[in-house]
């Protein structure tokens, strides 16, 4: 029986210009549901307001209306963040500090004895290889460092629900690799991760559900296969050394025609069209490269979502 | 345990700040200084010293609450140290405690120094040390406490720079409250009089904790006025604090 | 093709530091030399440089709580102030009062601007207003030696001959003697009482001045002192005088005629005649009067006369006619000059006061 990690409902924030003026709401209602040891992805452009819900829920921004709540408790009770681990988008430190003071810092706030945190450093050191860089200065570290240095405060409190904003943004493809372990290992750990991003292929591959924010509410909430028709978008022909007159004849049944690399490539909307084609260029002159299926992925069905939500509002 | 972490993290990193400079400084500037002005002047060379070694020890002290106790909260939030702070299960009066308890702390200790330097070369230029001495720097010292507050408030409302001058202002005007009740003799009696006798009382009266003037002249201080303001210092103190806290919990960062 | 890069490479080195250093220095020279047309240019008044201070109510508040080193700075304003004003011919000290004021509202517990305040005002002539401040330092600072001091000395030396003034500089020695300790703590209770019973103090002034100026360590109080003392010891040289005419006319048995017979009569070595003592003239009743001490009284009465033309020629719109039309009390001849063998002398045409040998 899951607990519900995080619940807001209703959720509302308006921020206020430097004169004092309100300005449009960022938040207008926001109602979601994560529920214990799950992989929340949460979704949106930029200035959605992904990271407002995530310093609310944190405890950093208050909101105007609304409940936000981690494991039973509210958002302005202290016990929730005990339960949390939060790693904002392009985390900051003392630059003074070396990785070792860091943490043991973060420990002290979190009220853990000296043994405590000894163990914990051993333990996240070794898990986000911090032991070459222990005693270094922060002030020179690159942004991977920093990221690896910025889960394990996240995690130096061994939370139930960590919260991470942009987790991938701005790290190299072998530090996503890094944070894409890292979560599915969270998740073997039956720890709930909440994280918003830009990078939908990487969202695709640890999700379990995902939420779209538009217009300051939840689009779309749900498992990640609900939400992603399976159904086969297009299927691409990509022909080589295919006679004009072929390729004139071939058009008419395909959505579209244009140049690749590799020479010409035709989509069809069906299967059968895309045999058909095939079927006709092997019986002539010329060859096929590939014949590819392709499916909805995120990003297209992200961009559908914001464009149906925009129409909607 | 948390309040003490924020506290000598608040401490360690105002350190850093180059801060302690400043103490050379004034060990330099007021010695030097003092000696000419006493040499060219007539009379009591020892009375110029003190004035001026004691006077450095409470600008210095203010120089340094205000300069680094604009950028406490501040500094943190501009630079985003302050997300993982705020995250932690703490509250937020813990946060501006510990800030505030680390400045204070760090003051403590220049304030030593620079009371001990004083002390040195007084004693060193034929003066004596008695117990007001002590009560002088420590009531220094207890003014500083004050205009801490102050500005630890005003680092959680807006830039150190706007910060630093507001607290400046208040602190030259709060050392000049006498002159809401020393009026002319035209005005008394009227509602004139009144109001600004309750100005007077609402702001604080930092020329009260000066009583080091009194220890340069050799005037004689009874230990109850001292006791006494310390209570008003602390009082007052509270309040800023107090309100200090209100304005962090509401605060969005 | 090695050797021309490392003389290029040279060559650039030294452009890179040469160039601007050359840059740098000649252009501080040219700066400085633009400042030194500017300051040709504008001449700078450094005649009066006081501080003034046009209400120091508003400044004592305002100060930061740093009106203490503003006072400091003040009276070290107020002594170099003293010191050029004494060190000029036209001496007029017409700022002195208001910046000693000005300290002492700075700072009301600071000593030595009453203090030496009282003594500069007095050694100028103003012993009201430096007996008034002096007053005051006493009222804030109770328990100071230093000012009950200046206070005896002001009535030892400058109000010796006001009725009452050993009396008063009786309960100020007294007060010194309460306050300090050591030595000088039962010669100030001596005093205190000799002052009491005895009737001349010329002794006692010019022991305590020659102390004074032994112990003074700032040029300008030793001045004073000096002073003083010089005038100490004039009064002394008039005194013994005037006991050796005494004894001399007890011998002869008749009035004396000049001071060159108590010199053969053997009563004295020889009449002082230091040129900076003035001369020792006898007046109509035999008494000695030493010009250098008369001169004082004579300047005195000048600007008394004077002020008093001015003030006939203001009601009236003319000169008057002689001294009897302006001060009603005498007869033409007008006041008795304080120096025998001269008398006042005054010209209705132009108005002018002053004295003439007879």
């Amino acid at each position: 029986m899951s607990e519900i990690a995080i619940e807001t409902k209703s959720l509302c924030k308006r921020y206020r210009s430097h004169l004092g003026m309100g300005l449009p709401p960022t938040l207008d209602g926001l109602s979601l549901r994560v529920h214990e040891h799950e992989v929340f992805g949460f979704l949106g452009k930029n200035g959605a307001g992904k990271t407002t819900t995530i310093k609310i829920l944190c405890g950093l921004v208050w909101q105007n209306q609304g409940e936000a709540s981690i494991f039973g408790y509210s958002n302005r009770d202290k016990r929730a963040r005990s339960l949390v681990g939060y790693l904002p988008e392009n985390p900051y430190f003392y630059e003074y500090l070396t990785p070792r003071e860091t943490l043991d810092f973060y420990g002290k706030l979190n009220g853990a004895t000296v043994a405590e945190r000894n163990k914990r450093w051993d333990y996240l050191s070794e898990l986000l290889d911090l032991i070459d860089i222990a005693n270094q200065r922060v002030r020179g570290f690159s942004k991977g460092m920093r990221q690896r240095l910025g889960f394990a405060v996240a995690m130096a409190g061994d939370p139930r629900l960590l919260i991470l904003d942009e987790p991938m943004s701005g790290l190299d493809p072998m530090g996503r690799h890094m944070v894409r372990d890292l979560m599915l290992r969270l998740c073997e750990e039956k720890k709930t991760v909440f994280f918003s991003s830009h990078i939908l292929g990487d969202v695709e591959q640890v999700c379990d559900r995902v939420g779209i924010l538009v217009n300051g509410k939840l689009h779309r909430e749900g498992a990640l296969q609900d939400l992603l028709t399976r159904e086969t978008l297009r299927v691409d022909v990509v022909t080589r050394d295919v006679p004009e007159d072929t390729i004139a004849v071939l058009s008419t049944s395909a959505q579209r025609v244009y140049d690749v690399d590799e020479g010409v490539c035709l989509s069809f909307l069906s299967h059968d069209d895309a045999d058909a084609a095939a079927r006709k260029i092997y019986s002539g002159s010329g060859r096929v490269v590939s014949l590819t299926p392709i499916a909805e992925t995120l990003e297209d069905y992200f961009v559908r979502q914001q464009e149906d939500g925009e129409g909607a509002s | 345990m948390r309040i003490r972490a924020i506290a000598a993290n608040t401490y360690r990193e105002a350190i850093r700040d180059k801060v302690l400079y400043l103490l050379l400084v004034f060990g330099i500037i007021s010695i030097v200084s003092s000696r000419i002005l006493g040499y060219m002047s007539i009379g009591d060379e020892l009375k110029i010293i003190t004035d001026i070694s004691l006077a450095s020890i409470s600008i210095f002290g203010a120089l340094i609450a205000v300069l680094v106790g604009t950028n406490l909260v501040y500094k943190e939030i501009d630079k985003r140290t302050i997300y993982m702070i705020i995250s932690r299960p703490i509250d937020r009066y813990e946060i501006i405690l510990g800030k505030y308890l680390g400045l204070i702390t760090l003051l403590a200790v220049t304030t030593l120094v620079m009371g001990i330097i004083s002390a040195l070369y007084i004693v060193l230029m034929g003066g004596s040390l008695g117990v007001i001495y002590f009560e002088a720097v420590l009531l220094i010292y207890w003014k500083l406490l004050l205009v801490t507050a102050f500005s630890v408030l005003l680092s959680s409302l807006t830039s150190p720079v706007l910060g630093a001058i507001i607290v400046l202002s208040a602190y030259v005007f709060g050392h000049g409250t006498g002159i809401l009740i020393d009026i002319p003799v035209d005005m008394q009696g009227t509602y004139m009089e009144s109001l600004l006798a309750a100005i007077y009382f609402v702001l604080p009266n930092l020329s009260n904790f000066d009583i080091w003037k009194e220890y340069a002249n050799g005037i004689e201080i009874s230990h109850t006025y001292v006791v006494w303001n310390m209570v008003y210092g602390a009082l007052y103190t509270a309040l800023l604090l107090y309100l200090a806290t209100l304005v962090f919990e509401n605060k969005d960062v | 093709m090695a050797e021309r890069s490392s003389i290029s490479n040279g060559r650039m080195l030294l452009g890179k530091i040469l160039v601007p250093l050359i840059i740098l220095v000649a252009g501080i020279f040219v700066t400085g030399s633009v400042q030194r047309h500017v300051d040709g240019l504008h001449e700078k008044n450094t005649v009066n440089g006081v501080l003034y201070l046009p209400n120091d109510k508003l400044l004592k508040y305002f100060t930061g709580g740093l009106s203490n080193i503003l006072a400091d700075l003040m009276w070290y304003q107020t002594v170099q102030y003293t010191a050029k004003e004494f060190n000029s011919e036209d001496a007029r000290f017409s700022w002195l009062e208001q910046m000693i004021r000005a300290t002492n509202r700075l700072d009301p517990y600071y000593v030595d601007p009453y203090r030496y305040g009282g003594i500069f005002l007095a050694g100028i002539g103003d012993d009201e207003v430096a007996e008034e401040i002096l007053q005051t330092g006493l009222r804030h600072q109770p328990n100071s030696w230093e000012l009950p001091y200046e206070l005896h000395s002001l009535y030892l030396m400058n109000r010796r001959h006001e009725p009452g003034a050993q009396k008063i500089a009786s309960h100020y020695a007294y007060m010194i003697a309460e306050r300090i300790d050591g030595e000088m703590k039962q010669a100030y209770f001596d005093l205190s009482r000799n002052l009491l019973l005895k009737e001349n103090m010329v002794d006692e002034a010019v022991e305590f001045f020659t102390r004074a100026v032994k112990t003074a360590d700032d040029p300008l109080v030793r001045a004073q002192a000096e002073a003083q003392l010089h005038l100490a010891l004039l009064e002394k040289n008039v005194l013994v005088l005037n006991k050796a005419i005494a004894g001399y006319e007890r011998k002869v048995g008749r009035e004396i005629v000049s001071l060159e017979e108590l010199v053969t009569a053997g009563l004295i070595n020889a009449i002082p005649n230091d040129p900076d003592d003035g001369e020792y003239v006898l007046d109509a009743n035999r008494k000695v009067v030493n010009t250098v001490l008369a001169q004082p009284i004579l300047d005195y009465i000048l600007v008394e006369l004077t002020g008093r033309v001015h003030g006939y020629r203001k009601e009236h719109g003319r000169n008057p006619e002689s001294f009897k039309a302006f001060w009603p009390n005498f007869d033409e001849e007008g006041p008795k000059h304080p120096i025998p063998g001269r008398r006042l002398r005054y010209d209705p045409v132009t108005g002018i006061v002053d004295d003439e040998t007879i």
